[in-house]
């Protein structure tokens, strides 16, 4: 005994059915599972597809370019992860699928989610804030290095600084990089610089190891000590792919122990080249300096006053001999011009000569005392006067009235 | 705490490029422009001996006998 279908669906309608009961479930929006991947293949898209297996199942899955885009390690065949995501169905292919948006290598599950959580909690009260970070110094008198005296790393850190900038002081402050006491330890030897002002810049790290192992730089109290540090830190944890909790609060974060040596001080190779060319500036602006000071000394040089001051005198007395010329002419014109005056006056005066009224035939008569006689009422009977012709005088007296 | 080598040498490198600046100005008279490249020359003599000379000073903080930090020198790998 059959029983009879209720209605008949189009493929597509089946699937669209399937896809919908898929996206009621609640668990299935966000799930995590553990497996190992199996035919993976990277799109020239640059999605990601592979299956995820256990010893009994398979589970389709894809992991879309800008989800894969977080991931820190390369997914390959027969690697064992955790894949967080939400299944559905893809309906043209009638097939459930896991629609991957994180792939965490397994066994780092419940530290990365601690990261994940820290790192929320911490960016949401604002120790990551890039108006927080404070600048570095160019050149750093005394950096404070917090690491173990132990590892590769402070080895590394202080080869390159001694290549790049010799002339800085180091402070190593000791301390356990991993281990329960670490993140303590850390933490107060970063508060013990500030407070004790030791440094100007501080490097705070570890070379690489597991994610426990770099753990301590994921802790909530070395973060805050960083945070609060007045001195400018550098982050320097494990590896490049390594990012930890320090990285993010830290003033500047560097991939390594040695590319924060690098990033710490002023390489002097180039400031030897600074200061020749420092050097070679200051000779060219002396020597323009110079050199103008030169062509206005040639040119005072070659100015008449200095190459003939003979010349100067000559002038002014040839303009002397000049004045004087025009003063002897100006005085012969003048007085010229005095004399014609005086020849036409002695001229005039000639002309009214009585003189030259006794030369026709005239005589004046004066008294005894030289006063000319003018009218016959002058005279007196018997008086005495002198009367002058053009040639001479004779006395003669008044016989009459 | 004592001046460091660091010190001396930004502060030499600093009056360097003041020194350049103010000859490159071209306003001042041959004679102090004189000085000042003298001064310069001397400067940029010593700070580069200051590199060539300089040995990075290493110590570790540790606790003395007293419980109190001390500075002591750390040895390092020599470089080259």
């Amino acid at each position: 005994m059959m029983n009879q279908p209720a209605s008949i669906y189009s493929v597509t309608q089946l699937n669209s059915l399937i896809k919908a009961a898929f996206d009621h479930v609640p668990a299935l929006q966000n799930v995590c599972v553990r497996g190992e991947i199996s035919n993976y293949k990277l799109y020239p898209s640059g999605h990601h597809y592979f299956s995820l297996k256990d010893a009994d199942s398979t589970l389709k899955c894809v992991l879309f370019k800008g989800n894969a885009l977080a991931l820190r390690f390369r997914p390959e065949n027969g690697l064992s992860v955790l894949a967080i995501g939400r299944v559905t169905v893809y309906p043209r292919d009638g097939a459930y699928q896991l629609y991957c948006t994180r792939l965490i290598p397994d066994g780092a599950g419940d530290l990365q989610l601690a990261f994940e959580q820290c790192k929320q909690r911490l960016a949401e009260r604002g120790l990551f804030s890039e108006s927080h970070k404070l600048p570095l110094p160019h050149f750093p008198h005394r950096i404070g290095i917090v690491t173990s005296p132990a590892g590769a790393a402070i080895h590394d850190m202080l080869r390159i600084l001694g290549k790049r900038y010799p002339l800085c002081k180091v402070i190593l402050l000791p301390v356990r990089v991993q281990g329960e006491a670490a993140a303590g330890e850390i933490a107060r030897a970063i508060a013990y610089a500030n407070q004790t002002n030791l440094c100007d810049l501080l490097i705070v790290g570890r070379g690489g190891g597991s994610i426990e192992d770099l753990w301590a730089f994921n802790e909530e109290v070395v973060a805050q000590a960083i945070y609060e540090s007045k001195i400018p830190v550098i982050s320097a944890v494990g590896h490049e792919p390594d990012v930890t909790i320090s990285d993010y609060v830290a003033d500047l974060r560097a991939a390594t122990p040695s590319n924060a040596a690098e990033l710490a001080v002023p390489d002097q190779t180039e400031l030897q080249a600074r200061l020749l060319a420092l050097e070679k500036e200051m000779a060219a602006a002396l020597h323009r300096q110079t050199s103008l000071a030169r062509a206005r000394l040639t040119a005072l040089n070659a100015s008449s006053a200095l190459r003939d001051p003979m010349s100067m005198i000559l002038e002014r007395r040839q303009s002397l001999d000049r004045m004087e010329e025009r003063l002897c002419a100006a005085l012969s014109a003048a007085v010229t011009a005095d004399r014609q005056r005086l020849t036409h006056l002695a001229a005039s005066l000639d002309a009214m000569s009585p003189l030259k009224v006794l030369a026709r035939g005239y005589a004046t008569v004066s008294d005894a005392s030289g006063s000319l006689v003018t009218r016959a009422s002058q005279t007196r009977p018997g008086m005495g006067l002198t009367i002058t012709f053009r040639d001479g005088t004779v006395s003669a007296k008044t016989v009459n009235e | 705490m004592p001046k460091t080598k660091s010190q001396s040498f930004e502060a030499s490198l600093e009056r360097l490029e003041q020194i350049v600046h103010r000859l490159e100005d071209g306003a001042v008279p041959l004679e102090e422009a004189m000085k000042l490249f003298q001064e310069g020359t001397a400067l940029a003599a010593s700070c580069g001996k200051l590199l060539d000379q300089a040995e990075l000073e290493v110590v570790k903080l540790t606790r003395d006998s007293n419980g109190r930090l001390e500075e002591v020198p750390f040895a390092h790998e020599d470089i080259e």
